[in-house]
């Protein structure tokens, strides 16, 4: 009798797990977005072994580029003094440009692009995953580091935090495609939002905005976070659609995401942002536009 | 017999190391998460970085396997929801993706696992192929959802493959304990 009872019980269960994709994957299709430690319990207890792997790893690699494998280092460092040569020249005359849009801004009345602070961090880890784009960095809610606050290189934007553990954080990056931004043609200043897809991000508009190959495309500050005018990548392909309204731009970033070594967490986040995640939950960012707007955000 | 065994210091210490050697079902429920976390952070830290982008290899799912075999239904499904969760915490996967799968999963392999005996390589080896393949097409499927524009690229076809064919390797070893003869059935009665 109870075991008929057991295996009742276990195929109700059955269903119930045959059901849950449809509760699960219906409501959302957004990463754990979250710096509780209930959700990174399990994150909070590995982290410290993959600093430990990390550490060696890069301590391997390190003593292997610097100490043994020296053949190319010479060529590499005749081609740099060059480029120092050049860059110091060209350093000069931006300075004096700088120095001119500062002076126009401010008679103008414009306000500063980027007045906060930064948190320098470094990648721990690879990219475990292909089809999931995330990074790891050596920073977390101990140094400041807070869900949302967008990530940068010198290069341009790299994405935007998604989970603040203890001592680290994971970065949802541009190119994921869950990954959402609104952006900015730099040339003919038209806005958009771009998403990411595998290993660039495409953009839809519509087919009469003048677009072309090589266009910059840069933050456009209006809504994330990231404040105006960070550079993203550039248009490497128009494709037409059959619609005839649309085109689908494919946009190559500008951060090469299998090199990064070291981040720029930005502290300026969103004041405003920051209050309605507070509010709506951490999630708020990820939610579609249209639920969103449902809920007054 | 038993007073005939020289207890040492190393007999000690090499039966403390048994006791600690990674299998899906020790008997400690602590124990067995805690060898899913490991299993978890090879997979996700470990193995990418020895093989870079192309070392994404599937080891949780022939874990859970041997433990939705081998385990207690409650247990199997605690530990199968511990690697679940720790797998999404650390990627950018949807949420509720693996917990889905790997929660149909194991419900299917305990009402099918007294039917069957797993001490021929068969059982083994399709549920391994299966489980590895259910998990590949449900990611598969999630990701079409997200993508706009996605094809299915040849690459991404192989690695899918060869994802599928280490996770059954990895079973295969990992359950060789159960393929003799004269061993016991896994499944508890």
């Amino acid at each position: 009798m109870a075991r008929s009872k057991a295996k009742i019980f276990w195929r109700v269960i059955l269903v119930a797990s045959l059901l849950s994709p449809f509760v699960f994957l219906s409501s959302t299709l957004h990463p754990w977005v979250s710096s509780s430690h209930g959700t990174l319990f399990f994150q909070e207890i590995l982290y410290p072994f993959e600093y430990v792997w990390d550490s060696s790893t890069r301590l391997i690699s390190g003593v292997w580029n610097h100490y043994i494998d020296l053949t190319r280092v010479s060529e590499t460092n005749t081609r740099l003094v060059k480029e120092i040569s050049v860059l110091k020249s060209q350093q000069l005359d931006y300075e004096e440009k700088q120095n001119e849009i500062q002076r126009l801004r401010s008679l103008f009345g414009f306000a500063d692009h980027f007045k906060g602070t930064h948190i320098v961090a470094e990648m721990v880890g690879s990219q475990a995953y292909p089809s999931f784009k995330t990074m790891r960095i050596s920073k977390g809610k101990s140094d400041g580091v807070q869900v949302g606050m967008p990530v940068v290189t010198a290069e341009g934007v790299v994405g935007r935090v998604i989970r603040s553990g203890l001592k680290f954080a994971d970065v949802h990056l541009l190119i994921d495609t869950n990954f959402n931004i609104d952006i900015l043609l730099q040339r003919t200043r038209i806005r958009g939002v771009l998403k990411g897809a595998d290993n660039d991000a495409v953009i839809k508009l519509n087919r009469r905005v003048e677009v072309r190959i090589g266009d910059t495309l840069v933050t456009s500050g209006i809504i994330g976070g990231f404040s105006k005018g960070l550079p993203i990548g550039k248009v490497i392909r128009i494709a037409y659609e059959s619609d005839n309204i649309s085109q689908t731009i494919t946009v190559e970033p500008w951060v090469n995401f299998d090199r990064i070594e070291e981040v720029i967490v930005l502290e300026n986040h969103d004041k405003e942002l920051q209050k309605i995640m507070e509010t709506a939950g951490e999630d708020w960012l990820n939610k579609p536009f249209s639920d969103n707007e449902q809920a007054g955000g | 017999m038993d007073s005939l065994l020289r207890r040492d210091g190393w007999w000690t210490w090499k039966e403390a190391l048994r006791g600690w050697r990674p299998r899906p079902n020790t008997g400690a429920l602590p124990k067995d998460i805690a060898f899913v976390l490991v299993i978890v952070f090879f997979q996700t830290t470990v193995l990418p970085t020895i093989f870079g982008s192309g070392g994404v290899f599937d080891l949780i799912t022939p874990w859970i396997v041997v433990s939705a075999v081998r385990q207690r239904p409650t247990q199997a499904t605690i530990l199968a929801m511990v690697a679940a969760f720790t797998l999404e915490t650390k990627l950018a996967v949807p949420r509720g993706i693996y917990l889905c799968a790997y929660w149909i999963m194991i419900n299917i392999f305990f009402q099918i696992r007294p039917a069957l005996s797993w001490r021929y390589r068969t059982p083994w080896i399709v549920s391994y192929v299966l489980s590895a393949l259910w998990i590949v097409l449900f990611e598969t499927f999630v990701l079409s959802f997200l993508h706009d524009t996605w094809t299915f690229s040849p690459s991404f076809i192989v690695q899918q493959a060869l994802k599928v064919f280490v996770a059954t390797m990895f079973g295969m070893v990992l359950s060789r304990e159960w393929m003799r003869i004269d061993a016991e059935e896994p499944v508890p009665q």
